[in-house]
């Protein structure tokens, strides 16, 4: 099944679209927690999302990716309603945006904050109410979410005497404690140490496990890389590549492999540079030649070779390759 | 309307339960309770003082006009001098603060020379320093040969007058009503005219400062990603109306007669009661979300200020002519502020009840109209500017931006 699709006249210099590196995991369009087809949102003469189109199956945990001001959060405000695409459609849990829906949704905006004179547990309180819980039902969600996230004994201290970090939690809690069927979460690790980002992980994997469906834009790619299994890379409102991660990894995997070997490999006519990977003998080598022909080759020499495999590049550098060149 | 009302709840429990609004409410008007109260009573025993010594004190008079006063009461303490250099001379040592000179034509002037040793206090400069005694001992030498009872009658010609008001009708002789009813109608009038003037003021500030807190808290996207702007907006009006009126009524409570206003209002005539409270109510609407629309396009309380005092002034304007609706309610200025939606509710209801027989059912019937057909649109047009204007951050728009978002 086709995981990306868009029509679209002209696309960034360099870049060219991929996709269907595999099947949406658990997903027809019917039951996908979430379907964007073709958006296109203008401002001005400018086109902020052009044509992008994407599903989200429920259960999956999905990375929204892209550079600054690539579009991302006009897309993220697009498929919340908070604006109206120009073309396209968004359709959340099979239905389009009715206030109803709202209350089966949850966002968590990059421009965000939460009513600093007001007290944490209030604050909670409101914002389960404002998702349609009965005030009993947010009260008691209230103190299960802050446990949960291990505030529970600033409940009635009021935000402005919380640290950042502390907001940013009790942000996360209120944005899961009316118990979503699809939450969009943007940036929602930045402010956060080491500890708490693994904790919220943790709560985000959770709330995928108990079906709910999570897309997260992010730049910190080692946690798409922890949790996403598929990602959307979005470029000055164009969809560069979509898949699995492991399949945009390969989409972008160069001559390169990972050697550990008694063969001496510097100044080969078929190795382009080296660059040695960790204590225990592993060498990252560039070539000049194809993979296997290499192998073919120290095998012919009767080297004794211990580790032989493709080096895949990071997520890191395929969003710097895609974005900056484009997709191979 | 569930969403509605819960917003309502929030905005309103958040509002009253601010320190601010606290001091606000019940600081502030026992602060100016208190420093009125310590003024008037050191005023009131001033003046007090001032008149017991006017009356108390010894006089000195010299009569010019021939009207033979002497010989004086045995209780009046009051010295007849020859003549006014003779009185200047003697007085100090006399113990005389006050010498009356009667001139000789007092009788075709009725005007009388003071000079006295006191001085009056700000609040009494047009004192007569005439003790009423003399007044009445004069009246009674005027009159020498009449009867107390035509004394009396003389210094008080009308000493009541039983008005009743024609309402001049085409089709038979004029009806009439009393005073009293007249006042009871600008009781009401007035009282809703306060209560439009001041909770408007009130509440138009809570809702200049929750958005801008919002907005300054950028807490907004994360609401409306739960309920809509027309959600958001109407919870909001209704939240801070609500403690806009608790604080005036808090208010009026403080000043107890404003309770008995209230209730007198209601009880006296629940027809134009009733009259009030929709142009009170629909007049708020009308500039709450106005206010609201125009003021979340700010990006801070001060921006959000700026864009909406001309909407506040020209809300508030029919308090500057508030005495020529009542003397003219059918004239120009009327008129016009009848028409004007944001102005209409105040100058109707002054019109209506200083006269309600002169201002045509039809006039009445297209005003409420056309106020409710404003109503609405500035609802609608309001919450597209709210939905637009939440998401703005450090960004002013031009008004070109404006009035395209109005038509999206």
């Amino acid at each position: 099944m086709s995981v990306a699709s868009g029509t679209r006249s002209e696309r960034p210099k360099g870049a060219s679209v991929t996709s269907d590196f595999e099947p949406t995991p658990n997903a027809s369009r019917s039951d996908a927690a979430l379907v964007v087809e073709r958006v296109v949102k203008q401002y001005d003469r400018q086109r902020a999302v052009d044509g992008i189109g994407f599903t989200v199956a429920r259960g999956e945990l999905f990375g929204l990716l892209g550079p600054n001001g690539a579009g991302k959060t006009t897309l993220l405000r697009m498929i919340m309603d908070i604006l109206r695409p120009d073309e396209g459609e968004i359709r959340l849990l099979g239905h389009k945006m009715t206030p109803a829906l709202k209350d089966r949704v949850s966002y968590l905006p990059e421009e965000r904050g939460l009513y600093q004179r007001q007290k944490v547990f209030d604050v909670l309180v409101f914002l389960g109410e404002i998702k349609g819980l009965p005030r009993h039902v947010a009260r008691r969600r209230a103190d299960q979410y802050l446990d949960r996230v291990g505030l529970l004994a600033a409940r009635r201290k009021k935000m402005r005497e919380l640290s950042k970090g502390m907001q940013q939690k009790i942000q996360i809690a209120g944005v899961l404690l009316h118990e979503p069927e699809l939450v969009i979460l943007d940036e929602p690790f930045i402010g956060l140490d080491p500890l708490n980002r693994a904790l919220i992980i943790e709560v985000m994997k959770e709330t995928a496990a108990r079906g709910a469906a999570i897309i997260l834009s992010t730049h910190l790619m080692d946690q798409v890389e922890a949790l996403c299994g598929r990602i959307l890379l979005i470029h000055q409102g164009r969809e560069v590549l979509s898949g699995t991660v492991r399949a945009a990894k390969e989409r972008f995997a160069d001559a390169s492999v990972r050697i550990d070997t008694d063969a001496p490999l510097e100044g080969r006519p078929e190795v382009q540079r080296c660059t040695p990977e960790g204590p225990n003998g592993l060498v990252r080598v560039h070539l000049n030649v194809k993979p296997e022909a290499f192998l073919a080759t120290l095998l012919a020499e009767g080297r004794a070779i211990r580790r032989f495999e493709r080096a895949l590049p990071s997520l890191d550098e395929v969003f710097i390759n895609a974005t900056q060149r484009g997709v191979p | 309307m569930t969403k509605i009302f819960v917003v309502a709840r929030h905005e309103f429990l958040t509002t009253v339960k601010r320190v601010g609004f606290l001091i606000v409410t019940f600081g502030l008007p026992l602060f100016i309770l208190g420093v009125m109260g310590v003024s008037v009573l050191l005023q009131t025993r001033t003046m007090e003082g001032e008149r017991e010594r006017i009356e108390h004190s010894r006089l000195g008079v010299v009569d010019e006009s021939g009207l033979a006063l002497e010989p004086f009461p045995d209780e009046a303490d009051w010295i007849l001098y020859p003549n006014e250099r003779e009185g200047r001379t003697r007085m100090a040592a006399d113990g005389v603060h006050t010498l009356l000179v009667i001139p000789s034509d007092y009788l075709a002037t009725g005007r009388v020379r003071v000079l006295t040793t006191h001085r009056p206090s700000l609040f009494s400069f047009d004192r007569k320093y005439v003790p009423a005694s003399f007044e009445e001992y004069l009246a009674r030498r005027i009159l020498k040969e009449a009867s107390p009872e035509r004394v009396t009658r003389a210094r008080s010609p009308v000493a009541r007058a039983d008005t009743w008001f024609l309402l001049p009708d085409a089709s038979g002789p004029a009806d009439t009503e009393r005073p009293e009813d007249y006042l009871k109608r600008l009781l009401t009038a007035g009282f809703f005219f306060l209560l439009l003037f001041m909770s408007t003021s009130v509440s138009g500030g809570y809702l200049i400062q929750g958005v801008a807190d919002e907005k300054e808290n950028r807490v907004l996207e994360m609401v409306i990603s739960s309920v809509t702007p027309g959600q958001l907006m109407t919870g909001k009006l209704i939240g801070l109306g609500a403690a806009g009126l608790l604080q005036v009524a808090i208010w009026s409570a403080l000043g107890v007669s404003g309770v008995i206003w209230f209730v007198a209002s209601f009880v006296i005539n629940p027809g134009l009661f009733v009259f009030c409270a929709l142009f009170y109510l629909l007049g708020y609407l009308l500039y709450g979300s106005l206010l609201l629309g125009i003021g979340s396009l700010g990006t801070n309380q001060r921006e959000s200020t700026q864009y909406t005092w001309v909407l506040s002034v020209l809300t508030m304007s029919p308090v500057f002519v508030w005495f020529n609706i009542l003397s003219e309610p059918h004239g120009t200025v009327a008129r016009v502020f009848t028409w004007i939606p944001l102005t209409s509710p105040m100058t109707l209801m002054a019109r209506f009840t200083v006269d309600p027989r002169g201002t045509p059912l039809w006039e009445i019937l297209c005003v409420i109209a056309l106020l409710a057909a404003a109503t609405f649109l500035a609802l609608r047009f309001a919450a597209k500017l709210y939905r637009v204007g939440l998401l703005l951050y450090g960004k002013r728009p031009t008004p070109r931006e404006i009035w395209r978002w109005m038509w999206a």
